[in-house]
């Protein structure tokens, strides 16, 4: 029982959270996207919602389902890798749910995860958060900024909605597809990377050469036109028709000297800068071919 | 150490071309009673009529001797300590004669030493590998080095042509029903290319898969 003014913790808290999930009720959406349930969907800026690629079957005739009305949205873009999906929507009902994009997170606090049910009402679970790590990627593929796995339940439904923590931010949208028998949120940093590309591109764009390489050692007579010290080198197995490399002029059994003047020291290292290239970026790839060495400018496209 | 009364009856199971001088010295071993060979079609009839205590089976690919009666060999071997040689070991070998129910796997060129000291192991419940010389060379293999590279080529089975469009597909980011409906046949069928890529690599997962195959040149970045 309550004497005077003071409250229980277990009133505190309970009141925290009841209050955090209304406050965060305008950016939470159900969404009708074709699957077996309706699916949740984030606010995250104003008109485009946020929801889980794997959750959204259909292209057209995508509803939102809010305070008892079904509005139209239509789809803007996906990026499977990072299982996200961006939504647009004519419409100034909702506010854009808060969220920074580095947000210090610590194993052990305590969140709310806050969707949708199928019939628009609020559906929340809670929990701690369980793990923390860095940037990761899919096994998709896709780049993830940060790993955030939190322990709570994701209902029916709930895939897409917003991981809260006690400053009322969103540290990420939900997914139960990222990792088996897991909940993996997507980080803030990385929703907002693949929406800026979507929102520019239609797409999250993906640098590529259209190369393969595996690992041989210098050639010896060639020994002088590679860098002191330098002992083992790249070979070009495999050049992607009409890819970067192709227009370029690179062929199978090119072997490289160096790539934007530096030796190269395996794939991984390639990937490494290619990964942290952007579209449009010229490279110098010096090559031997037949004895002779060539220099070849390659010109980092999208995988699309 | 129990000194046995009885000989140890082993049961051969040898392709012609792979018999070695170790297996015929084998036979003028003390302690061993070597039964006449069996070939491999006959191998589960002579198990079970024989009665051996061990059995030892010499194949260069495991797959033409599973394949045929495959619940009748996994009877056989788990009820009978074996131990299988073989001149190309490899993860897919090994994953394979795990699930065989084989525990001891080793080079076709051990010594009759240590053949002898195999069986003797394997009857006694213990698994026997030439371990550390294989660890190790799967450690050097994994590193992207030019040597670990040619070393890998000689440890790694080869993908077929069809493994290396799934494995450009995995890199694309594709799950399996995907993959499955790009190249027009069944999701089992994906699934069991996608597992035997894993093996051939030496992957744990897709992702690894998918960078194996880049440091490797099967796969364009």
């Amino acid at each position: 029982m309550t004497t005077g003014t003071e409250k229980s913790v277990w009133t505190q808290l309970s009141s925290s959270f009841a209050d955090t999930i209304a406050d965060l009720e305008n950016s939470i959406v159900a969404i009708e996207g074709g699957g077996r349930s309706t699916t949740s969907g984030v606010v995250w800026r104003p008109g485009v919602i946020v929801m889980t690629h794997h959750a959204l079957r259909l292209r057209e005739n995508i509803k939102i389902i809010h305070a008892g009305e079904s509005l139209s949205a239509r789809w803007i873009g996906s990026d499977a890798t990072t299982d996200l999906a961006v939504l647009g929507i004519d419409s100034d009902m909702f506010t854009p749910a808060p969220s920074a994009n580095d947000l210090i997170i610590r194993a052990g606090e305590v969140v709310l995860s806050i969707g949708r049910s199928r019939l628009g009402d609020i559906s929340a679970s809670s929990g701690i958060i369980a793990r923390t790590g860095s940037a990761w990627r899919t096994w998709r593929g896709g780049a993830i900024d940060r790993l955030i796995r939190p322990d709570i339940r994701l209902y029916v439904g709930q895939s897409g909605s917003a991981l809260i923590n006690e400053q009322r931010q969103v540290l990420g949208i939900n997914s139960p597809a990222l990792a088996r028998q897991a909940v993996i949120t997507i980080p803030t940093q990385t929703v907002n990377r693949v929406v800026d590309a979507i929102l520019e591109l239609g797409h999250v764009p993906r640098p590529f050469l259209g190369l393969a390489m595996q690992p041989i050692p210098i050639p010896e007579p060639a020994q002088e036109l590679f860098p002191d010290g330098a002992d083992e080198t790249l070979l070009v197995t495999h050049v992607e028709p009409k890819g970067p490399a192709a227009l370029a002029g690179v062929m199978v059994g090119d072997v490289i000297v160096s790539f934007n003047g530096e030796p190269v020291h395996g794939v991984r290292e390639i990937l490494h800068r290619l990964h942290a290239s952007r579209i449009g970026d010229t490279i110098s790839l010096a090559v031997l071919r037949g004895g002779v060495k060539l220099d070849l400018t390659v010109s980092v496209a999208d995988r699309g | 150490m129990i000194t046995r009364a009885k000989p140890l009856r082993v049961l051969p199971s040898f392709n012609p071309n792979m018999w070695t001088a170790s297996v015929s010295v084998l036979r003028s071993m003390e302690g061993i009673n070597l039964l006449s060979v069996a070939a491999t079609s006959t191998l589960v009839y002579r198990a079970l009529s024989d009665e051996p205590d061990a059995i030892v089976i010499a194949t260069e690919d495991f797959g033409s001797v599973a394949g045929r009666n495959d619940s009748d060999l996994i009877e056989v071997f788990s009820s009978t300590p074996t131990v299988l040689l073989s001149n190309r070991i490899n993860a897919l070998l090994r994953k394979r004669a795990a699930a065989f129910r084989i525990r001891s796997v080793l080079p076709l060129q051990v010594t009759s030493d240590q053949l002898l000291a195999a069986i003797q192991a394997t009857v006694a419940g213990l698994a026997v590998t030439l371990e550390p010389y294989v660890q190790t060379e799967d450690a050097y293999a994994a590193s992207n080095t030019a040597d670990g590279i040619e070393l890998a080529g000689r440890i790694a089975e080869h993908l077929t042509a069809r493994e290396t469009v799934v494995l450009r597909l995995m890199a694309l980011g594709l799950g399996n029903k995907e993959i499955a409906s790009r190249l027009d046949i069944s999701e089992h069928t994906s699934k069991f290319h996608v597992s035997s890529i894993l093996a051939k690599l030496g992957a744990a997962s897709r992702t690894e898969a998918v960078t194996i195959g880049m440091t490797r040149g099967l796969v364009a970045i």
